[in-house]
């Protein structure tokens, strides 16, 4: 019985680690799957997994909002653009596609320049000493080791949508514009090409 | 109960992930992905800090909302954008991405 009330009372950091694991596996897929819709598929996990944080945080209109945004829109919207564009191969590996890369000879069995893993061992390099950094400071700041009750209380919407009609009205209306303007915009960049090629040819 | 410190390792880790996907990268379709990853990591940050004040959790998940809406506004454009060039080049790595070069 004991052990069944600690492993109640420990469920959530459970389930937050298990979270945590699958969106950095994930996240880390997405950049090295080679098919772009297989990276997109898994930019939809980690999205999903991001959701199920904003939860256990006790963010959960924002947990809806992330599925509904993310995965129910943006994701969906970078398949379509793959789609759409019809490149087969959108693959981060094009040796042998390009002309220039047919005649170059392959180095050290990975195919690609040397530049390339040069440019790919730098990146690491960036992105590990920004993690470092960030994790250094905050550990000399004292990270705060808060328990915080996991998704409990009250539901968020009803405090939220008071913030966003009294406090914060100004910048949630900027915010409708912006979005309208994209929406404009992007339909204005990509529906170019038929009416430019047919007045230019 | 959640230990904050566990959510703020997380976001940290993953915008480290993120940025490392977007500059390996030589896809301009994987770059905008990895870039979205980066700002749910924000997100991430914002929803945990939040909690560190009670009375300021509204505020940052509100701060997350806009993050939010912005997101999807550049995604649209950029999106456009790489289809537009894709179309025009037949390329979608962003080194082929000359145009400004002159």
């Amino acid at each position: 019985m004991n052990f069944l009330d600690d492993l109640v009372r420990a469920m959530p950091t459970l389930g937050f680690v298990t979270l945590g694991v699958v969106i950095l596996v994930a996240a880390w897929m997405v950049g090295r799957v080679r098919r772009i819709t297989h990276a997109a598929f898994f930019m939809v996990l980690a999205f999903t997994g991001v959701a199920g944080v904003f939860i256990l945080l006790g963010a959960d209109f924002l947990g809806v909002t992330q599925v509904l945004v993310y995965v129910g829109a943006i994701a969906v919207m970078f398949l379509f653009a793959i789609m759409v564009s019809d490149l087969k191969e959108l693959s981060d590996h094009p040796a042998g596609r390009l002309p220039e890369a047919v005649g170059a000879p392959p180095v050290s069995g990975t195919g690609q320049p040397p530049a390339r893993v040069a440019w790919v061992v730098l990146a690491g390099m960036v992105a590990l000493g920004f993690a470092g950094l960030v994790l250094a400071a905050l550990w000399r700041a004292g990270l705060p080791v808060v328990a915080v009750p996991a998704a409990s209380g009250p539901p968020t919407t009803a405090p939220l949508g008071e913030a966003l009609f009294t406090t914060f009205l100004v910048p949630f209306e900027v915010a409708s514009v912006v979005l309208l303007a994209a929406l404009v915009g992007a339909v204005v960049i990509a529906a170019r090409e038929e009416s430019g090629k047919g007045a230019g040819s | 109960m959640i230990d904050l410190s566990y959510a703020i390792v997380l976001g940290v880790l993953l915008f480290a992930v993120g940025l490392y996907g977007a500059l390996r990268s030589s896809n301009a379709v994987r770059v905008l992905m990895c870039i979205e990853l980066m700002l749910n990591a924000v997100n991430i940050l914002l929803v945990a800090f939040a909690r560190l004040n009670p009375a300021g959790a509204v505020a940052g998940q509100v701060f997350a909302i806009f993050v939010m809406a912005v997101a999807a506004a550049e995604a649209a454009v950029g999106l456009a954008i790489v289809l537009q060039i894709v179309r025009q080049r037949g390329v979608a790595e962003i080194d082929k991405f000359t145009l400004l070069k002159g």
